[in-house]
């Protein structure tokens, strides 16, 4: 048994423990060294309970699926099922192997990184702000630079304060539907989109809701034939009907 | 005649280096074709000429290919002093598990979440992908069609910038297999169980 506690805080989870296991165990023959894989990652949760280690659950789910692995692997069976086991073994081999091609391309890429933070462009803030400004010289220092500090520190937090003014859209769901109401007086026929026609976008919202409650209140009829196809709109109003106003208050 | 053409690539050379010179992210190559209608080759060209010159100047700075462009970038020697001047801290700021994910995603692109577990063993990394995406590195690409069109990853324009690569075929290239690491013995017939032959 080998001693893996030195490195189980740098394990980045059960296939990295499964790519560190690979390497170390020499075996030819593959089944043979998949049991021995098997044994030391149990091993090594084991260690890890008693030592207090902390392991993601990750571990104890690549560890139960390897327990079951094992007990197939020690049973007899038939030459059908040996070979589809063998050929399993074979497939998480693999996917030890690209994890590996990944993983050294990670560790290429972190250098990537290390040599490209070196270098430095023009700031897209304004390079000021990233100059400590709180280091001030010994003989400087007074109650007039405090003060002075302070109101930059002040300002500064002034500007990230993004101030957004909102402003309430007034949209008055009566007057379209007494809008609408007088319109469908005078036309029998229209089209959604005609009477929406060049509206801005609350508007629109506004008057599809001025429809809605028209259709209910049996002002109007709707059809529309297909999704997102066109909505007709067919007066319903006689010279009988009157729009009750109080009623959507 | 030869004096007229060396005044013209004179002026584009100092075109683009002043294009470069006020800009605070990389230029794009294509952008420069279309606005000086230059082919790519000769601005490679003049860039390399001018960095030339910078070089034998001895300045502090350099023009660096990134991102599928330009960009004015001061020389990796001089990183120090920038450091401790503007108050910079590392800027390494990813973990390995996630170095990790952003690989499998870099050299896969673009791919769902799914196939990313896959690789590490069918192990969920929703939360890092969510760290990534955060951190601007890897973007949502589009929609698998596939049943439940899960998102689909690939990785941002930051991505390149951070690691200093021109382009994603830039990515440093994938090992080809060691032959250490052949895990299969070299006979198929000692491929059976142990006392079960």
């Amino acid at each position: 048994m080998i001693e893996y506690m030195i490195h189980a805080e740098t394990f980045n989870g059960p296939m990295d423990l499964l790519l560190d296991l690979v390497r170390k165990h020499e075996v030819n023959v593959l089944t043979l060294k998949m049991l021995k894989i098997i044994d030391d990652f149990i091993a090594f949760i084991e260690k890890a309970k008693k030592t207090d280690l902390e392991l993601t659950t990750d571990f104890l789910v690549v560890a139960s699926y390897l327990v079951l692995l094992k007990s197939r692997l020690l049973l007899p069976k038939t030459q059908e099922e040996e070979e589809e086991l063998i050929e399993e073994v074979e497939d998480l081999m693999d996917m030890i192997k690209k994890y590996e091609i990944i993983k050294n391309a990670s560790v290429e890429l972190k250098n990537f990184a290390k040599i490209q933070s070196k270098m430095h462009f023009r700031f897209a803030k304004n390079a000021e702000d990233y100059i400590d400004s709180m280091i001030i010289e010994k003989e400087e220092m007074g109650p007039y630079i405090l003060s002075k500090k302070m109101i930059t520190v002040l300002e500064r937090l002034e500007k990230e304060r993004d101030i957004v003014n909102i402003t309430r859209e007034k949209f008055d769901i009566i007057e379209e539907i007494t809008k609408l109401f007088e319109f469908f007086k005078e036309n029998q026929y229209t089209e959604f989109s005609e009477i929406s026609q060049g509206k801005e976008k609350g508007e629109i919202v506004l008057i599809f809701f001025a429809i809605l409650q028209m259709a209910k209140r049996e002002f109007i009829d709707l059809t529309q034939r297909k999704n997102f196809g066109p909505i007709y709109l067919k007066s319903k109003i006689t010279e009988d009907t009157r729009l009750e106003i109080g009623e959507y208050e | 005649m030869n004096d007229s053409l060396n005044n013209i690539s004179l002026l584009n050379k100092n075109r683009i280096e002043a294009i470069l010179f006020v800009s605070n992210k990389p230029v794009s190559l294509n952008k420069i074709v279309r606005v000086l209608n230059i082919p790519p080759d000769t601005i490679y060209e003049f860039i390399n000429e001018l960095n030339n010159n910078y070089k034998k100047t001895n300045a502090s700075f350099f023009i660096e290919e990134l991102a599928n462009g330009f960009i004015f970038a001061s020389k990796p020697e001089l990183d120090d002093v920038i450091r401790v001047f503007y108050n910079l801290e590392e800027k390494l700021s990813l973990t390995d598990l996630n170095l990790e994910i952003l690989a499998i995603i870099a050299y896969n692109q673009p791919l769902t979440r799914s196939e990313i577990d896959a690789v590490r063993g069918n192990i969920d990394s929703t939360f890092h992908i969510k760290t990534l995406l955060e951190k601007g590195f890897i973007k949502i690409a589009g929609r698998k069609k596939v049943p439940g069109s899960p998102f689909l990853y690939g990785t941002t324009k930051q991505f390149l910038i951070y690691f200093g690569l021109k382009n994603l075929s830039d990515l440093p290239r994938l090992e080809e297999i060691k032959d250490e690491f052949l895990i299969r013995g070299d006979d198929s017939e000692t491929d059976t169980l142990p006392g079960f032959e």
